[in-house]
């Protein structure tokens, strides 16, 4: 083969499309030819180079959350079981029922009835409650003996309390490395310490509510490493610094698009975990940084 | 549930999770195709939403379903195409804000080497931008995305005699803008 010849099989060499005989031809002029090869070689950084152009962006991780909210907002997804089996039943509810003036006397008295009896229930619990009935409950399983009368109602707060611990342990923030060095911030669940207390339950709060307090200690965080950060900045080279910015804008953009999304959907654990994620970015770099 | 077969069927029954799968699948290179396109982060993203909006509301017109990325990549295109001309005279809206966080990843750069590679990514996105729409299409579903000619005719509906022109075309361009900057940078 000759120098025009592979020259102009050059491209396709390189995209992969040349046939086998021909490929093996232009690989053989090339380890005899000396400007062949050294074209080959830059044909194929170049091609790289682009390559890595793309290849090195990334999406934002509350892509698909934003999606599936645009989705929702157009009414193009489903509403989620739970939602459909109340859709269905405001549906029926209203036109299914032919209300009579008694029945509508009926079901007065029977709302009214039943809200005295929880009323009633409520404030007997409550007492009870408030009995020191077994200090040591805190922290004990609930098969255990001493607890044992209370069963029943204990097992129904603990799971509540668990399930309650569980959701706020889904967006804790992964803390690695040692505590002098990482600042990783943990969301103790409600009484601290992950001690079940039983008696009064406390105020379980929501996904939104944890998540809140935890961006809160996530800024907190941030402010702290961005003001060691500028009493290092005189050591850190204008090029750098310049990145830094950069990379730093990139981030905030992330927290803002995911916040949005969080906040549109507050219950939606996924948004909020991708909220910690992007702070957790950030926070990572700033660490980073400030340990050089 | 992973082929595109079972992915579309369950997505025309209603299912969400397999259309979050075709879009874990998915999203990455169509994401990356319209970044090539529009040549900004957030529009990109904004762009790579819409394709899936469509995406999802036209399912059911999937003919070849194991095709489905080319059929994503012509819905991409489309709407990279009218995010373009809806913005005439934007295409100069490219800043230098834009570059990769993923550049700070890599300690072992020294500081002049990472301004370099953020500069080379500026000049690689003008001489992008510089091409006309149906050569910056073929260009990064070629060079960029390594597509065949084949699936390349399927996404833009051009014939591959063309295709190969815009390519030839774009790739002689692109050289003859990035060449000076690469000149700089190896004498250094």
């Amino acid at each position: 083969m000759k120098c025009e010849a592979c020259l102009g099989m050059m491209d396709q060499l390189i995209e992969g499309e040349l046939d086998g005989s021909l490929s093996r031809e232009a690989t053989a002029h090339m380890a005899m030819c000396g400007p062949c090869s050294q074209l080959y070689a830059n044909l194929r950084y170049e091609q790289e180079l682009f390559r890595k152009y793309l290849l090195e962006v990334e999406p934002a991780p509350a892509l698909w959350a934003d999606l599936r909210l645009e989705l929702q907002k157009e009414k193009v997804i489903r509403p989620s079981q739970p939602q459909l089996r109340l859709q269905r039943w405001l549906a029926i509810v209203p036109g299914g029922l032919n209300v009579t003036p008694k029945m509508a006397t009926a079901l007065v008295l029977i709302t009214i009835g039943l809200a005295i009896g929880i009323m009633v229930w409520r404030t007997t619990t409550d007492t009870s409650g408030r009995e020191p009935q077994n200090p040591k409950v805190a922290g004990v399983q609930p098969s255990s003996e001493a607890n044992h009368k209370d069963t029943h109602r204990e097992a129904d707060i603990t799971d509540r309390q668990l399930a309650a611990n569980d959701n706020e342990r889904k967006i804790q923030p992964s803390s690695t490395g040692s505590p002098e060095k990482r600042s990783g911030i943990q969301i103790s669940a409600p009484g601290g310490s992950g001690i079940r207390k039983f008696g009064r339950s406390p105020v379980v709060p929501t996904v939104d509510q944890v998540a809140r307090k935890a961006e809160q200690q996530y800024l907190s965080a941030i402010e702290i490493l961005s003001s060691d950060l500028k009493r290092r900045r005189a050591t850190i080279s204008p090029a750098l610094l310049s990145q830094l910015k950069t990379a730093l804008a990139d981030i905030d953009r992330n927290i803002a698009a995911t916040r949005r999304v969080a906040r549109e959907q507050p219950r939606d654990p996924f948004a909020v975990q991708y909220l910690a994620l992007a702070y957790e970015k950030k926070l990572e770099l700033l660490r980073e940084v400030t340990s050089w | 549930m992973d082929s595109s077969e079972e992915l579309i069927a369950g997505v025309r029954r209603g299912d969400e999770n397999a259309f979050q799968l075709i879009f874990e699948q998915h999203h990455r290179f169509v994401f990356r195709f319209l970044y090539g396109m529009v040549g900004e982060h957030r529009l990109a993203e904004e762009l790579t939403q819409e394709t899936f909006m469509r995406a999802y509301k036209n399912i059911g017109t999937v003919r070849e379903k194991a095709k489905l990325l080319s059929w994503l990549c012509g819905i991409a295109r489309h709407v990279a195409l009218h995010s373009l001309r809806s913005r005439p005279g934007k295409n100069q809206w490219i800043g230098i804000d834009d570059q990769e966080v993923a550049e700070l990843k890599d300690a072992q750069l020294t500081p002049e080497t990472r301004m370099l590679n953020a500069e080379l990514k500026t000049v690689i996105r003008d001489a992008l931008t510089a091409l006309d729409e149906d050569k910056r299409a073929v260009f990064i579903l070629k060079v960029l995305q390594q597509m065949s000619y084949e699936e390349i005719a399927e996404v833009t509906g051009f014939s591959i005699p063309k295709l190969k022109t815009d390519l030839h075309r774009a790739k002689a361009e692109m050289r003859r803008l990035i060449r000076p900057y690469l000149e700089v940078r190896d004498e250094m």
